[in-house]
């Protein structure tokens, strides 16, 4: 698949049909964010392993794509992305942090085991995708059968357990592709002076959950980042269930479609219907 | 759970141009109902963060109302119907966080409603009653 991407590549910049494509490089076994320019640099790109390409970095506050986009308007670029690469730009458009806009996302698909270490439900981008098969993707959490039979009190429990383990690196939210706001509510002065622990489990959890209610695009960043553990991501998909069930939305599936958090097209037509207005 | 003389705390949050004008009413018309609630102002039901639902809770309220204006009354057009959505969204967080979610309601009440306001605060305090004191407050892990 990698020189199959390769070549693409090539082509891409070759025939001058894009200025430059993101992608993650190789070298000395280091991987980082890479604009790659020249197709001589190619040989450098890397695509085995993943890597969080779309995470806003924080000193700079932004993510690499919105970051070119803004120091190079204009510019004709492409994206090498998976799945939740491809779930995550689509969902920094409709927040307008990135423009679709002379960008081409290649995507291609992980396989299963990379699926299943992330447990991710749709490895693959689903709009984009050029290279490789799509596999099988791991629909629930590994927990999550276990906690769905948990009666209130139980949850309770186990989440203050859990939750009790938290070091508050803030890993998780600096993890997520989708958190990108520039005054982070978790800093907030009133919950959290610098210097001191930041408030006590729920409100901190809740805060970072909850904004990401219908917006989380299973990517499973936060867990993978959470250095004690903690199952982060059983507490955003009863939300996941919810938003799908009520407004039929998937989060990072369509950029045309709206936030369910930030419409109300739907009542509005509901109640045009009834001649309410 | 429940302790005997239980009294709870709830924290009301209610939008100044339907639900406080119908607390008001229901003040100016003698209406009886529990003391129990702390009333906040706000200028719109949408104007609630779930957040200070969640901190209330924590800082040891048992219950949090949202009074809002009717449907399609909103004076802002829209807030009540985001207010809607979010609470659908909280209850869920409430309820997978293991936090009861009858300990949060939202409530349509308009400026005339003096007397369902008296209803609403009533019923919601009988039931907070029922549920027992908040066990966040205590930080309660066993
Ligand atoms: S799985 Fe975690 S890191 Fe990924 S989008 Fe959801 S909250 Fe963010
Ligand atoms: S990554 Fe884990 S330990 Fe760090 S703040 Fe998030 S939940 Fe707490
Ligand atoms: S003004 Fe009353 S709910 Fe918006």
């Amino acid at each position: 698949m990698i020189s199959e991407i390769k070549k693409y590549c090539r082509e891409l910049l070759d025939s001058k049909k894009v200025d430059a494509i993101i992608g993650v490089s190789e070298e000395e076994g280091q991987w980082m964010p890479f604009l790659f320019t020249e197709s001589s640099q190619l040989d450098k790109l890397f695509v085995d392993k993943k890597y969080p390409l779309m995470t806003t970095s924080k000193p700079m506050k932004e993510n690499i794509l919105s970051y070119i986009q803004r120091k190079h308007p204009g510019m004709k670029l492409a994206i090498v992305a998976r799945g939740c690469d491809e779930r995550a730009i689509f969902e920094l458009v409709k927040r307008g942090q990135v423009k679709l806009e002379n960008l081409e996302i290649i995507g291609y698909a992980c396989d299963r085991r990379q699926a299943e270490t992330c447990t991710c439900p749709t490895p693959h981008p689903t709009k984009n995708l050029k290279f490789g098969e799509k596999a099988e993707g791991v629909k629930e959490h590994k927990l999550a059968a276990e906690f769905d039979k948990m009666s209130l009190e139980e949850k309770s429990r186990f989440w203050h357990k859990q939750f009790s383990k938290c070091i508050k690196c803030y890993g998780c939210r600096n993890a997520c592709p989708v958190c990108f706001c520039k005054t982070c509510l978790m800093e907030a002065h009133f919950y959290t002076q610098p210097g001191e622990l930041p408030v006590e489990y729920p409100t901190f959890h809740f805060v970072q959950r909850y904004h990401h209610a219908a917006q989380c695009i299973e990517c499973g960043e936060c867990e993978l980042a959470c250095p004690m553990d903690i199952p982060l991501r059983l507490m955003s998909q009863p939300l996941l269930r919810q938003t799908k069930e009520l407004y039929d939305y998937v989060p990072g599936m369509d950029p045309e479609q709206e936030c369910p958090l930030f419409t109300i097209k739907q009542e509005r037509a509901e109640e045009a219907s009834d001649e309410l207005f | 759970m429940s302790d005997k003389g239980f009294e709870p705390r709830i924290v009301a949050f209610l939008c100044n141009w339907c639900s406080y004008t119908g607390a008001d009413l229901a003040g100016t018309s003698r209406l009886k109902y529990p003391a129990n609630v702390r009333t906040i102002r706000v200028m719109c039901s949408g104007r609630i963060d779930p957040l200070f639902i969640i901190s209330a809770l924590q800082k040891g309220a048992d219950g949090v109302l949202i009074g809002g204006c009717h449907i399609g009354d909103c004076h802002y057009q829209k807030g009540n119907y985001s207010a809607r959505r979010r609470a659908a969204i909280t209850e869920t967080m409430l309820e997978s966080l293991g936090i009861d979610p009858r300990r949060f309601r939202l409530e349509w009440v308009s400026a005339s409603e003096g007397p369902k306001y008296a209803e609403v605060i009533t019923d919601f305090t009988r039931q907070i009653k029922e549920l027992g004191p908040n066990p966040l407050k205590k930080g309660a892990a066993k």
